[in-house]
Order: structure tokens, then C-alpha cells, then sequence
């Protein structure tokens, strides 16, 4: 779904999810219906836990490290923190691989690397701050 | 002669840690292994040698050198690690150019070129990856899921002899004579992979901050 820009983003502000057990989300695939099963899941892992702010960009055609990066709110370091540790846990439950996390102990910015997805949690201030949105949606090669 | 001298002078330099890449994004876990390195390695800086890019394989995917340099320091956010325009200032794409580059542009410093395990995998695909090897002392940095492969590859094969046992105190490890390289083990990232291990067959209660 590449709906807006060379990017496409795909913005999802914070829906409820009903149940934090993903054990099938039947539920995810209805909202997000062109999205691969890994990347509904931490889509509606995130919501779960009530992350913020919810973006998922594409970068088929553009990047070679990942299929998508989805980038999502804490409104605090805790809380940062819990939605990493839920999207994690969710993760393995439902056994896809995570390569590797960045960011703890602090709750700024929290990296989960799922291979085909990258997850970057942020506290509000420092997801202004870095604005990786804007350097995914920056020109590519050039002087 | 000349080997002699060169070797006499660049002895004690200023240990430096080199961390190439396209930094595209740059992200945390380039910070991680340069924090580990400056510790571990007892380096005084670390620069982040960011690539022009070769425009005709990576056109596409490439974010702008300015957008990716200032990204990436953004994201450094420490005092010692710097990012290094050199290649982009010399339209160097190569390693093994840069190397001898910088190490002509800094004689007075004594360089270690730093990767990730991920990196050695591959690294015999790289221009002259031997002369990279004879060139200046490597560090290599586990990462989780590339250890096996990584002291497997056929770079790491090629040049088992010269490789340092990792110690405790790898305080000299800019001053030694290439070819040498070690691979650092130690925690990956203290907290990360304790708790992604504790998390296994959902045994763990979560982190408690």
C-alpha cells in the first residue's frame, strides 16, 4: 500500500485493540489488510500497549535492510520501554526471530530489528529530534 | 628501511577507531559498537567514515551524503566519535583506498579499523580486502546471530594466524602491527541481549526500570 508520496507512509493514530494476547490477529488483518502477517502483528502489538503516533514506511524498492520501518510513541521512558518489552514478547510468542534491540535501558529510543521489519519507539522530544521520517522521505542520491 | 622507520613512528599515535559504512540510516547500534570499541580498544576517538556511495549501484537507495552525515550526527551525540567526511572530500568509495589515504592525511595517528561480526562474513568480497588487513590492525565486534558465521568466513580462515586472543585489556590493540585482528565478545549490549535471552520460551517478567 504506497499510498501518499515516494515513501509511502501509512499513518495509524493510536486505535484500541481490544486484547494484548496476539495470538491470531484476525483482527489486525482487517485493519491493516495490505500489510505481510509480521508487520500486523507489530502493528497491533504497538496499539495494544497504546503506543502513539504509529507510522509505517515501506522501503521495498528503496532499501535493502528492511521491507518496512515502522516508527511509533512512547508518551514516557517507562512506557517506551513496555511497548519495546510487549512488542518483543509478541514477537516470540508467535515466533518470528528478533535479531536484536537497541536503546535499553534509557527509554529514548528504543530499535527492535525484526529482519523484515525495523520497530523504532521513541519518547515524543527525541522522535522530533532524530525525525526519521524526514530523512526516509529525503531525496535519494545526490549532491 | 622504510618499513622500520614507518613502523617506529606510527607505534603511539593517537589511537583512532574507524567505523565505515553508509550510515543510512545511522542508528543506535553503530553507536553501541563505537562506545564499545572506544572502551574496550582504550581509542580516543572514533570516526564514522561515511560513504559517498557509488551512485551507480546505489542510486536508489542512497540517501544524500549531507542528509545522511547529518543524521548520523544526530545520533553519535558523544563527544569522541566524529563524522568523517574524508571519502566524501575524495569521492573514495573503496576501503582499501581510504585506508591508505588516511593513514598518509594522519600519520601521526594510529588507526584500527572496526566492523561487526556481520561485516566479516563478507568481508573477502570487499576491493583488496587483504591489503585492508595488512594495512591496519581490525577489530571485530560479535553481534548476535553472526558469530559462527563470522569466524567461519573465509576472510577470518585466510588470516587465523593472525589472529589476537581477545584479552581483558585490549588497551594496545591500535599500536599492533597488521595483519592483526580480534573479535570481541563481552555483553552485547548489557541489558539487550540479557533480556532477549530471559524472554526465551516466555520464561521472563518483563523489565522491570
Amino acid at each position: 500500500m504506497e499510498g501518499r508520496g515516494a515513501v509511502g507512509m501509512y499513518a495509524v493514530c493510536g486505535a484500541e485493540s481490544g486484547n494484548s494476547q496476539i495470538s491470531e490477529d484476525r483482527s489486525a488483518a482487517r485493519v491493516y489488510p495490505s500489510h505481510g502477517s509480521l508487520s500486523r502483528l507489530v502493528l497491533s502489538s504497538l496499539e495494544s500497549f497504546k503506543a502513539e503516533d504509529i507510522v509505517s514506511m515501506s522501503l521495498k524498492g528503496k532499501s535493502s535492510i528492511a521491507d518496512e520501518v515502522i516508527i511509533a510513541s512512547g508518551v514516557v521512558a517507562r512506557h517506551v520501554i513496555a511497548i519495546a518489552d510487549q512488542l518483543v514478547r509478541d514477537l516470540k510468542r508467535n515466533s518470528f526471530h528478533v535479531i536484536g534491540m537497541e536503546g535499553l535501558p534509557h527509554g529514548d529510543w528504543v530499535l527492535v530489528d525484526a529482519a523484515d521489519v525495523i520497530i523504532h519507539v521513541f519518547r515524543p522530544e527525541v522522535r522530533l529530534f532524530y525525525d526519521l521520517e524526514a530523512f526516509w522521505s529525503s531525496d535519494s542520491f545526490g549532491p | 628501511m622504510y618499513r622500520i622507520q614507518e613502523c617506529k613512528t606510527r607505534g603511539y599515535g593517537r589511537p583512532v577507531g574507524l567505523l565505515g559504512g553508509s550510515f543510512n540510516p545511522a542508528h543506535l547500534g553503530h553507536r553501541h559498537i563505537s562506545l564499545r570499541a572506544l572502551h574496550r580498544l582504550g581509542l580516543r576517538e572514533i570516526w564514522w567514515v561515511v560513504t559517498p556511495g557509488n551512485p551507480m549501484k546505489n542510486a536508489q537507495e542512497l540517501k544524500s551524503f549531507a542528509t545522511r552525515s547529518v543524521f548520523a550526527e544526530k545520533v553519535s551525540d558523544h563527544p569522541h566519535i566524529h563524522i568523517c567526511h574524508f571519502e566524501y572530500e575524495r569521492g573514495l568509495v573503496y576501503t582499501s583506498h581510504s585506508l591508505m589515504a588516511l593513514r598518509a592525511a594522519h600519520r601521526d595517528f594510529s588507526f584500527v579499523w572496526i566492523m561487526g561480526a556481520d561485516n566479516l562474513v563478507s568481508f573477502h568480497l570487499w576491493d583488496d580486502w587483504r591489503g585492508i588487513m595488512k594495512t591496519v590492525p581490525v577489530a571485530i565486534f560479535d553481534r548476535p546471530g553472526y558469530r559462527y558465521r563470522a569466524l567461519s568466513s573465509p576472510a577470518a580462515t585466510a588470516y587465523r594466524a593472525f589472529r589476537v586472543r581477545e584479552e581483558e585489556d585490549a588497551g594496545n590493540f591500535a599500536f599492533r602491527s597488521a595483519p592483526a585482528w580480534s573479535f570481541f565478545t563481552g555483553p552485547l549490549n548489557s541489558l539487550s541481549s540479557t533480556y532477549l535471552r530471559s524472554i526465551e520460551g516466555d520464561g521472563g517478567r518483563g523489565i522491570s526500570v
